[in-house]
């Protein structure tokens, strides 16, 4: 039985196409001004890949902040609930997950079916996001993807004390008018996120294992720093975007009524 | 400055239009035709606000500013004309003009940090829109915004301000209920001097008999409250409803409301017809408030099956006030607002409504600037949670639409009612 789970983020739109539990394909774009649209061609783009056609869908289920502007979803449900099944369904130990998604970061409690038992949320804020991140990779004129890469080589721990994104990146331009490296600066900003998110974490009663999904989880320099922050059993998936739509097309499976 | 004198001319105008009471009038039977499809207790409230906004125009008697935790019976044995800065606040931002007044205020100063009620209050009074206080009586119950606010207020109308100041525990033998009765007593000799009348026992006789008829009738909603479905939904009781709990308790017509009220609820519950067309979510809304600008809660709600079955805010918490023992009553009812105190005493109240109201979640809004509140609202999740209870934190802002996030708000309300599911 065929089924789609679309996550339709601030920054990116995910489409899965999931075949009797198993993932056939997906694929990942930006997202932008038309959100319908893309979000049809993303699916279309993953339909391709599979060989599959739009009709042989048996349900779709929409999640992410533009959930609701997809009008040929039969279904939509909240990134926080679409987390939790998608990490639930990568590691059955996940007891804990922790998206950090382009606008907003979530902690999310989920018991050993993947159901969630409590969450927290980031303020309306884009600190500890991975807009945040992108505007300090522009700042350093460094690419996104290498953000991680580039943070491990530091040598030096610099403290950096705004987490507004707009009073940080000019705290990052002054480190650099100062002569700071920027490996050095960038690990300063992994630190402060991860210390934000734990503070915030450390609401719920976190327990292992931690499944770290969103698209900043593909960031190794976050990744270390919130290991190191969090000191718990810390899971990243091989794909940790597509968590939230793999939890979609999860939903839809358990919709259509074929839950293997 | 041709813009400057139009500002000037139309700011002008309409301060003439607010002050004049006969607009009130106009404005009353204008919102009947408005609102003429809506419950007959709706409209009892319209009635009310404009008969408030009428007579505070008219000064026949001294107007007092006030606020909700201030027992209104005290302002009405006194006959006084209260004004609730802090409602009205709520009302004008129901009618989207809050942040008009909030820029005010916050253009002299006020700090984006205090209530967004206060702020907006501010900022009607410095456009001059309302009439002044002869004087201010304000309780320190709650929140700690009000007492600064008020105090700040005294000065710039140059008018005295009474604070009554609430012990910590509701202790008989710690002699905190003499400590407010001192305080009731003091209010009470100082506004006769400032009127020239002397407090009447025939008017305390009217005004606490009218109180405790009223005080019935609410415990008679309550009561139905707990009859599923929801026969009345929490968002529309800390509305116009709330508007009435708080300042018409001692009056004729808060009594006529709350009778109506009475009728319509129970009309319901026999019907057995629910606030909302399918009843799935049990909820109690935690803490005073909820945001009165147009905003999309109460549609993520309702999409969703949840329905306000109760809120913390209509718990009748005092006992009935008796008319030969006024200051002593007035001090009871004070003393007994679960509000105050250690937190312990919120959360036994909380936990009783949970089990009565068959509550399924709790939603705890959680008001920007106000600490009393907010402050508590991990402890009593930590509670909830060890009883099996989920509760969601829901940061937010009752006034200042700014603060309202429409995507953020509805991924957190459906991500708990999945949750409940």
């Amino acid at each position: 039985m065929l089924v789609a789970g679309l996550d339709v983020g601030s920054l990116t739109i995910k489409a899965v196409v999931l075949e009797d539990n198993t993932i056939k394909d997906f694929t990942i774009i930006p997202t932008g001004a038309e959100i319908n649209k893309l979000t049809k061609d993303c699916l279309e783009l993953t339909l391709k890949k599979t060989g599959d056609y739009f009709k042989d869908l048996k349900i779709i289920v929409a999640t992410g902040y533009g959930r609701i502007s997809i009008p040929f979803a039969d279904k939509s449900i909240t990134e926080i609930t679409c987390h939790a099944l998608g990490a639930n369904w990568l590691n059955p130990d996940t007891r804990t997950v922790i998206d950090i998604g382009g606008q907003d970061s979530k902690v999310i409690s989920v018991d050993k079916e993947g159901r969630v038992v409590d969450f927290v949320m980031n303020d309306k804020c884009a600190a500890g996001t991975g807009r945040f991140l992108e505007v300090m990779a522009q700042a350093l004129g460094v690419k996104t993807e290498d953000l991680g890469k580039e943070s491990l080589k530091s040598r030096r721990k610099i403290n950096i004390s705004s987490m507004c994104t707009v009073f940080a990146e000019s705290e990052v331009i002054s480190l650099i008018a100062e002569g700071c490296a920027k490996e050095d600066i960038l690990r300063g900003l992994h630190e402060a996120i991860a210390n934000r998110i734990g503070s915030m974490a450390n609401r719920l009663r976190l327990e292992n294992t931690i499944t770290l999904t969103g698209g900043v989880a593909k960031n190794t320099g976050m990744v270390q720093a919130l290991k190191k922050r969090l000191k718990a059993k810390v899971y990243v998936p091989p794909e940790p975007q597509i968590v939230g739509a793999l939890g979609a097309a999860l939903a839809a499976q358990k919709m259509a009524g074929n839950n293997i | 400055m041709s813009d400057d004198f139009n500002d000037d001319f139309k700011s002008g105008l309409i301060k003439k239009i607010a002050k004049n009471s006969h607009i009130y009038e106009l404005g009353n039977r204008g919102a009947r035709i408005y609102f003429r499809k809506s419950s007959k207790s709706f409209k009892l409230w319209l009635d009310f606000l404009f008969y408030q906004l009428k007579e505070a125009g008219k000064r026949k008697r001294p107007v007092v500013w006030t606020n909700i935790y201030t027992p209104s019976e005290l302002i009405y044995s006194l006959d006084l004309f209260p004004i609730y800065p802090e409602l009205i606040s709520g009302v004008l931002a129901s009618v989207g003009l809050a942040n008009y007044f909030i820029e005010t205020a916050e253009s002299k100063f006020y700090s984006t940090d205090l209530c967004s009620f206060y702020r907006v209050a501010a900022g009607l009074v410095l456009k001059d829109w309302f009439p002044a206080p002869d004087l201010i009586i304000s309780s320190a119950q709650l929140c700690d915004g009000s007492t600064k606010f008020f105090h700040n207020l005294s000065k710039y109308y140059n008018c005295e301000h009474y604070l009554i100041d609430s012990p910590y525990y509701d202790d008989e033998e710690a002699n905190s209920h003499r400590y407010l009765v001192a305080q009731l007593k003091e209010i009470a000799s100082k506004v006769d001097k400032i009127t020239g009348r002397r407090l009447s026992q025939e008017r305390i006789n009217y005004v606490f008999n009218l109180a405790n008829q009223t005080r019935e009738d609410i415990l008679k909603i309550n009561e139905l409250r707990e009859n599923i479905p929801s026969p009345l939904s929490g968002w529309d009781a800390m509305a116009y409803i709330l508007y009435m709990f708080f300042s018409s308790l001692g009056t004729k017509k808060g009594w006529e409301f709350y009778q109506t009220l009475v009728q319509e609820v129970k009309e319901k519950v026999d019907l057995k017809r629910g606030a909302i067309r399918e009843e799935k979510h049990r909820l109690l809304w935690l803490h005073q408030i909820r945001p009165y600008y147009p905003n999309e809660i109460i549609q993520n709600l309702q999409e969703n099956k949840g329905v306000i079955s109760f809120e913390e805010v209509s718990q009748v918490y005092w006992g009935a006030l008796n008319p030969q023992r006024p200051w002593e009553s007035l001090a009871q009812k004070m003393a007994a607002n679960f509000g105050v105190g250690p937190i312990e005493r919120r959360i036994k109240v909380i936990y009783d409504l949970v089990k009565k109201y068959k509550i399924d979640g709790v939603i705890h809004f959680s008001q920007r600037g106000c600490r009393q509140s907010c402050g508590g609202a991990y402890i009593i999740k930590d509670f909830l949670q060890e009883k099996g209870i989920p509760m969601l934190l829901l940061d937010g802002d009752g006034a200042d639409s700014r603060n309202y996030s429409k995507g953020q708000t509805r991924t957190r309300i459906e991500a708990f009612l999945e949750m409940l599911s």
